[in-house]
């Protein structure tokens, strides 16, 4: 498709600048500063990099003047246009929690000068568009980002003579500016003297460009673009085959050459904080010396952190060459699955700035080239739009039930309205201003409030089970995929429970046993460390007698007065307990629910008619801090219910 | 109470037996009833009969007095008293939790039967070691901590 395209003169950039600079706009672009190129506001072309370049090599970056006075004779610098609209640190709410027990929370979102961004490389657009995706353009819209993002004018530079490291072909992004820029500019420099074509690919860059002084491009000046970008695009300094890539490292987590590189790698996090796209997060909730006042804070988190893997104060991924490994295969991989296309632009920013000189294209190459390609899960959308789903809002404590000697079931009043929808097998995020945020999931709904059985693990699972009924505290959600209610519906359903894992399947029971023409054979087996350990006892007793339903109970240890089942849960499934046409629903520890599907496998249960629930820590729950992830899924929004055969590769494997 | 042969036929260990040899093992084989907290045997007693639950549940536990834990329930069908197949004293003590259908083999004849045939002996042995290992397994299980303090 052409796009309606002006040649102007060089003089005429100050026009555009101005035009870019009316209604009190921002305009930022790159300009020279401390021996980079880097992105700042600018007062006016002048200040643009006029007359440098930069040589890029693995770990290397130096500006140099050119022989003559091009405007945008460079590649990129370290900075990107990300820390514009998602900034290293913000605040997302202020919080206080009163002296009788009351919370309150106040969204942070900010209004800022609307901006234009000029200047702008064709990877960099697509980095934009990206971010977008994560940040404002699913089914979750973060205002904060959005307020940033919104009004903002790009004006994108053609690449027609790409650096040594970039790849931006290979990547679907560049060398042409695409899609999010509303005009892109085409520089020509030679004995016809300094002229740049101007093409409008957006109404407001048409509106721009009828403003600016010139001719419309002529034929020869369009075909010299194209040949221009046609060569750019094939004098590349790197090629990647991203030909399912995704699936090819995905097949080879075992490869040696992790272990190698991480010889290599410092687990300095450069190449994640100069990435454009990366969007991964933490948060925190620093408070006032009271606690009474505080704010609950969002910081960029590298995956090369342990607090990323952070789950239960261990790491998931403790070695480098796990962390090495999460960061390309979620660049190159789980990003197609999560939103549906690569994470990388090719920039080649990584490359330059590891301290290390790692060649991220050269190790991804020799990683996965010629490997034989495992099928990926595709990108799911979850539906529930909330405009500010990150705020929580306060609760209840209605009543507080003690399970054990640590676990505590909490019911729930959600204020204003005491709502209380949610599937079962879903989370909510509780959290206590001042001490923090965790997912906990749904256990029931009393009829008057939603209920939370939550065990003191931490501070904040402590304080958590300490609240006493009329106390609040804030509450996020329902998030997550549940249970699949309608699969269980009209065969046999096995349900396979491993001490607090009966929390999140309560409520499917509770359904389940309410319709037993829909679910006619419910069996319940039901593994505990120790008969203290059991949940919902006086629950589970009512349920004994019920028509269609069979409750199984085991324990590791006993004292000689248990009358009931000793030995792992496992051994409770047998041929005669478990019919080979039924549908299982497990949630338990990973290492028991690994033994559990093993045992139903062999019972006759394929891995598509059993479902688990996976944990990991999650922060945003939304899909947009990275945190949950799990190979190519995101347990907050994709799970944390999964179909076994879309974790089976993954299951029970170290360092995802 | 006799025992059909069928009913060993049932028993895992010894459905590898040609037909005579269960005949022979039936005949030498009772059947008994016991209600729950009936004791089979306790920890330490020397080595005797061999035993299969048919219903019910037997119970297994380890240690004496308040320190006394319940390490396994044996499911149908399982062997009670494997360690007098190899001559050992009782390694735990086995109780009655729910009202318990059992057999009872001597474990000599059991032995016996195995040394007449060694092919025989070799089936009857690789069982017995099949459900010690599976208990060796699930053992480990439970030492592992299954159900977490983490969910
Ligand atoms: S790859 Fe390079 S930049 Fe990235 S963490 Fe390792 S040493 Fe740092
Ligand atoms: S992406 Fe943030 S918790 Fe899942």
């Amino acid at each position: 498709m052409t796009h309606p395209t002006k040649r102007i003169a060089r003089a005429e950039l100050d026009r555009l600048f101005a035009l870019l600079s009316e209604d009190a706009r921002v305009v930022h672009g790159p300009t020279v500063r401390d021996g980079a190129i880097v992105d700042a506001p600018l007062a006016s072309v002048s200040e643009l990099p006029i007359g440098w370049t930069d040589q890029q090599a693995p770990g290397r970056y130096r500006l140099t003047r050119r022989d003559d006075a091009a405007v945008f004779g460079f590649v990129v610098g370290p900075s990107s246009p990300k820390p514009l609209f998602f900034p290293p640190e913000e605040t997302l709410y202020r919080a206080e929690r009163r002296a009788d027990g009351k919370v309150g929370f106040v969204p942070v979102v900010p209004s800022p000068a609307p901006k234009a961004l000029l200047g702008v490389r064709a990877c960099d657009v697509a980095a934009m568009r990206i971010q977008d995706r994560v940040f404002r353009d699913r089914e979750h819209r973060e205002p904060r980002y959005a307020a940033r993002r919104d009004d903002t004018i790009v004006v994108g530079v053609h690449c027609l003579a790409p650096g040594p490291l970039c790849f931006c072909a290979s990547m679907g992004a560049g060398p042409r500016v695409g899609e999010g820029a509303d005009l892109a500019l085409a520089e020509r420099l030679d004995a016809g003297g300094h002229i740049f074509l101007v093409e409008a690919l957006t109404a407001r860059g048409q509106a721009l460009l009828s403003r600016l002084e010139g001719s419309e491009a002529s034929d020869e000046e369009l075909r010299w673009r194209d040949e221009a970008l046609a060569s750019a695009e094939r004098s590349m300094g790197r090629t990647l085959d991203t030909a399912e890539l995704p699936g090819r490292l995905y097949a080879a987590l075992d490869h040696p050459r992790w272990e190698e590189i991480a010889s290599r790698c410092l687990a300095c996090g450069s190449c994640t904080s100069v990435c454009p796209s990366c969007f991964c997060s933490g948060s925190d909730d620093p408070s006032d010396l009271e606690g009474a006042h505080t704010s609950h804070t969002r910081h960029w988190e590298s995956c090369f952190t342990s607090a990323h893997g952070e789950l239960h104060g261990h790491t998931t991924r403790p070695r480098t060459s796990e962390r090495y490994r999460q960061w390309a295969t979620h660049k190159f991989g789980a990003w197609v699955s999560q939103m549906g296309q690569s994470g990388c632009v090719g920039c080649g920013r990584c490359i330059a700035w590891c301290p290390s000189g790692i060649d991220l294209v050269a190790e991804v190459r020799a990683i996965a080239d010629g490997v034989s390609p495992v099928t990926m899960p595709v990108a799911r959308e979850v539906t529930a739009p909330r405009e500010e789903s990150l705020v929580p809002r306060a609760a209840t404590v209605l009543a507080r039930t003690v399970e054990s000697s640590d676990v505590v079931t909490l019911s729930l009043r959600m204020e204003p309205d005491g709502r209380r929808d949610f599937a079962p097998g879903q989370f909510h995020q509780l959290s206590l201003p001042g001490v923090g945020e965790a997912p906990i999931s749904i256990s029931g709904d009393d009829g008057a409030g939603v209920e939370h059985t939550i065990r003191a693990v931490g501070k904040l699972t402590e304080a958590l089970c300490a609240l006493r009924v009329g106390a609040q505290l804030g509450v996020r959600g329902p998030y997550g995929r549940g249970w699949p209610m309608d699969e269980l519906a009209g065969g046999p359903v096995v349900v396979v429970a491993g001490g607090i894992g009966l929390a999140p399947l309560r409520e499917a029971l509770r359904r389940m046993l309410a319709d037993p023409e829909r679910y006619p054979d419910v069996r319940l087996f039901y593994g505990a460390r120790t008969p203290e350990d059991l949940l919902y006892g006086r629950e589970l007793l009512g349920w004994i007698d019920r028509p269609g339903f069979d409750l199984h109970v085991t324990v590791d240890r006993a004292g000689p007065t248990w009358r009931g089942h000793v030995g792992v849960v496992t051994r409770l499934l047998r041929p005669a307990t478990v019919p080979a046409s039924a549908r299982a629903i497990l949630c338990g520890p990973e290492v028991m629910m690994r033994f559990t599907v093993d045992a139903l496998a062999k019972l006759g249960l394929p891995h598509t008619r059993q479902w688990v629930t996976m944990e990991r820590h999650m922060k945003c729950a939304t899909g947009t801090c990275g945190r949950c992830q799990y190979g190519p899924h995101f347990v907050c929004k994709d799970g944390p219910v999964f179909r076994f055969d879309e974790v089976s590769m993954l299951f029970g494997r170290h360092g995802l | 109470m006799t025992v059909e042969p069928a009913v060993l036929a049932e028993l895992p260990l010894f459905r590898p037996l040609p037909l005579e040899a269960r005949a022979a093992l039936a005949a030498l084989a009772s059947m008994e009833k016991r209600p729950s907290g009936f004791v089979i045997f306790e920890e330490g007693d020397p080595p005797g009969d061999v035993f299969f639950v048919l219903d019910g549940r037997i119970t297994l536990t380890m240690g004496a007095g308040a320190g006394a834990s319940s390490a396994r329930s044996l499911a149908p069908a399982e062997i009670v008293g494997w360690s007098s197949l190899l001559g050992r004293p009782r390694v735990a003590r086995a109780v009655v939790s729910r009202a318990a259908t059992l057999v009872r083999i001597p474990a000599s004849d059991v032995l016996e039967l195995c040394e007449r045939d060694p092919r025989v002996g070799y089936a009857v042995m690789a069982q017995a070691f099949e459900q010690v290992a599976d208990r060796l397994v699930d053992t480990r299980m439970q030492l592992l901590d299954l159900y977490g303090k983490s969910g």
